[in-house]
């Protein structure tokens, strides 16, 4: 009986090898095997094309915390994914509160805000790069015809306001993303909590606050998480917009982690700054869902 | 017997996996080859069963497509059994771009690259060039890495002071002999709101060349050529007093307005479209600027004159401009090197590219080119006066290490948003020395 069990479960096991295998192996291939390598010439001084390098221990690491570039690239991207995360959360919930409220054109109007978030983060950064031009943008185009040019701004170049520009320009185009996440995690809130809610005579903020925010955690652990780990690895849009600049004033890991590799020659430094952010991605992530998992409730 | 069979289901999906991974990239190289061998047969009556397709690639902003098109027909036409097929490309710095294709085995026959860099010659990517390509365009001797040539330095360089004559003559000023004239003209213009000289950090090189190119180039390499040769050699320092003047002086001219509002966030091509419509009064730039003019279809009247200096003694900014180099790896060396010889040292092709390009050739062989007005009154103004190499442009053993000028062009730009000078200039020296010594 057992051995005729233990030979169905291999056989099972086979089959289902045979479906996850292929993917599996891909995975291993191009991405767990490089990410492992990047471990490994993290402890390098390699320059990314020569075929000779040393092995250089943890220098790359200390070079880089004690460097006031990385630090700073810490800096930038922690502010902009802790901006990027909460504010497009809150406003993707009342948004897609809004929209399962709407009686009519309620496809209409998530595929307008869901439509950002299909085209390429390049296109979108260029077309806000155009839009938020100081000479000729239609920003300042609109204030001036407004007789509102004292409200004109280089937006993308003045120090004081470009880490607003980049946050909202990211903000707008993942805002959709994150309303259909909540929109499908607001449909599975049974009508019939909804109607008790009402019936006890609870208000609309009421029922928000005591029901439906509650009952939007496992959105809320989703699109938080997921938001973090995306807005560390921004980069597409920054070096577009900005590219880390004016300056180094949004300048991110991953940004420098690029000049670094490219420009720099400095494969190894690259490395060792992918390897920091894995990690703390992986943390921070980890320790994220373990406490927002905790605060989903069952019904 | 069913062991076995799960066995080839699991290893039958595999491979069907990995095929289908595969049979794209086989698929293509197949028809890549098939459109050569069509395009070499319709591209020659001579049909050769062994035709060599030679690759050659160039950023767009250094060799438009249609400009490597030419070439390239020309040359097929006069060596039938040579195929060659161009490739542009744009939006992606060119060293990132290189690197990429070297790392992927996929770097062309025959690439543009701004600078030799010593990664790329450590790497063993370029082919070392003959003595006979080297003594067709006798400026590659600044060019020696090591002792060895890997670009053909073909043309010659000269950035200065574009200006709009009509605003020019219509406040009476003329072209300014020192700073102090320029300065005056400046406050000229901005008090009419007009911007007096466009630079934008964007496009953050734009606004470095003027800040490193022109001012520290005229302000201190004038005085001492050799400055640039010295900081790689760490005798002299970006944060010292001569360069922290240069930098103040730079400040002081945007607080007054000298660069307009919004110069930060200016693209080139933005700077160029300002000044070709009349809404800023001098444009800081390279004579290539002068190619980009015809397509810009301005009708502004424009001149020319060197930056001045503080004192107004005479000098002008140059460069020496670099050519294509040759992969290492190629295929069929002897034929590349016969293209690559053809592509930038014979008067011809040079004829052909300055004129698009409105460079000034400077090869051994005489080129007779319908030189641009405005180029030659470029080239006559400068006649009899001392050039300098602007900062940033040295060449083989002198050039900066590799990420030098990126990193310089961060602090310009950084120093430009309000950044504090002398810690920028400190960064800016320990990230030289730290680059240099990976170098070494």
């Amino acid at each position: 009986m057992h051995a005729k069990n233990f030979s169905q479960n291999k056989k099972l096991n086979l089959i289902s090898f045979s479906f996850y295998g292929p993917a599996l192996l891909v995975y291993i291939l191009f991405t767990i095997l490089p990410a492992c390598f990047s471990f490994y010439y993290s402890l390098t001084d390699w320059n990314g094309i020569s075929k000779e390098y040393n092995i250089v221990g943890i220098q790359n690491y200390i070079d880089i915390f004690t460097g006031e570039r990385f630090l700073n690239a810490v800096k930038n991207t922690t502010i902009i994914t802790i901006a990027n995360v909460a504010i497009v959360n809150i406003c993707a919930i009342f948004l897609a509160i809004a929209l399962d409220n709407l009686r009519r054109a309620k496809s209409f109007y998530r595929s307008v805000f869901f439509t950002p978030q299909v085209l390429s983060p390049i296109i979108v950064s260029y077309m806000w790069s155009y839009m938020m031009s100081y000479s000729s943008g239609i920003i300042n185009n609109i204030l001036d015809f407004l007789k509102l040019g004292n409200l004109k701004q280089d937006w993308l170049g003045d120090p004081k306001v470009v880490m607003y520009s980049l946050i909202f320009i990211l903000i707008w185009q993942g805002l959709g993303f994150y309303m259909v996440i909540y929109l499908a995690n607001l449909q599975t809130i049974p009508n019939e909590l909804i109607e008790a809610c009402k019936i006890d005579g609870a208000g609309r903020v009421s029922q928000f606050k005591n029901l439906i925010l509650p009952l939007l955690a496992p959105g809320v652990t989703t699109c938080v998480v997921l938001g973090t780990i995306m807005s560390v690895n921004t980069f597409d849009q920054i070096q577009a917009l900005t590219g880390g600049g004016p300056g180094f004033r949004t300048e991110t890991i991953v940004v420098s982690m690029v000049y670094e590799a490219t420009r720099a020659s400095r494969q190894g430094v690259a490395s060792s700054q992918a390897v920091v952010l894995f990690i703390a991605t992986a943390i921070v992530s980890l320790v994220m869902t373990k406490y927002l998992r905790k605060r989903e409730v069952e019904y | 017997m069913k062991k076995v069979a799960l066995l080839m289901a699991v290893l039958l999906a595999l491979v069907m996996v990995l095929s289908g991974c595969g049979g794209n990239s086989g698929s293509s190289k197949q028809t890549e080859d098939k459109t050569a061998e069509s395009t070499t047969s319709e591209g020659s009556e001579n049909k050769t069963t062994e035709s060599v397709k030679i690759t050659l690639s160039a950023p767009e902003e250094s060799y438009p497509k249609d400009l490597l098109d030419q070439l390239a027909e020309i040359y097929m036409d006069k060596n039938p059994g040579v195929t060659i097929e161009t490739e542009s490309f744009a939006g992606v710095p060119q060293i990132e771009y290189y690197k990429a294709k070297l790392a992927t085995n996929d770097l062309p026959d025959v690439f543009f690259m701004n600078t030799l860099d010593s990664a790329f010659v450590d790497a063993g990517a370029y082919m070392e060039l003959p003595q006979d390509i080297v003594d067709a365009a006798p400026s590659t001797k600044y060019n020696a890495y090591k002792g060895k040539y890997y670009q053909v330095m073909n043309n010659q360089q000269i950035a200065g002071m574009f200006y709009n004559k009509q605003m020019f003559s219509e406040r009476g000023l003329s072209e300014p002999k020192t700073q102090d004239e320029l300065t005056a003209i400046c406050d000229k213009f901005v008090a009419d709101g007009i911007t007096p000289i466009v630079i934008g950090f964007k496009d953050a090189w734009v606004g470095d060349f003027f800040l490193h190119g022109f001012m520290l180039t005229t302000d201190v390499v004038f005085k001492n050529p050799d400055w640039e040769i010295q900081r790689l050699k760490g005798e002299v320092k970006y944060n010292s007093p001569e360069v922290i003047k240069v930098y103040e002086k730079f400040i002081d001219w945007r607080d007054k307005g000298y660069f307009g509002k919004g110069f930060m966030g200016l693209t080139y091509q933005q700077c160029e479209e300002m000044f070709a419509t009349g809404k800023a009064a001098m444009f800081p730039m390279g004579n290539w600027f002068i190619g980009d003019l015809a397509n810009l279809e301005s009708n502004v009247d424009v001149g020319w004159f060197p930056f001045p200096t503080e004192d107004g003694s005479p000098g002008y900014l140059k460069a020496l401009g670099n050519s294509f180099s040759v992969n290492a790896k190629t295929e069929h060396p002897e034929e590349v090197l016969a293209f690559y010889k053809w592509l930038t040292t014979d008067p011809e092709a040079v004829r052909i590219t300055c004129e698009r390009m409105s460079l000034i050739p400077d090869i051994k062989a005489a080129v007779e080119m319908n030189m641009d007005p405005l180029l030659q009154e470029i080239i006559n103004k400068v006649q009899g006066m001392d050039g300098y190499i602007w900062t940033y442009a040295q060449w083989g053993d002198n050039a900066p290490p590799p990420g030098a000028y990126d990193y310089c062009v961060k602090i310009s730009q950084d120093i430009a948003a309000g950044a504090d000078i002398v810690s920028s200039l400190q960064k800016l020296d320990e990230e030289y020395d730290k680059l240099q010594a990976t170098r070494e």
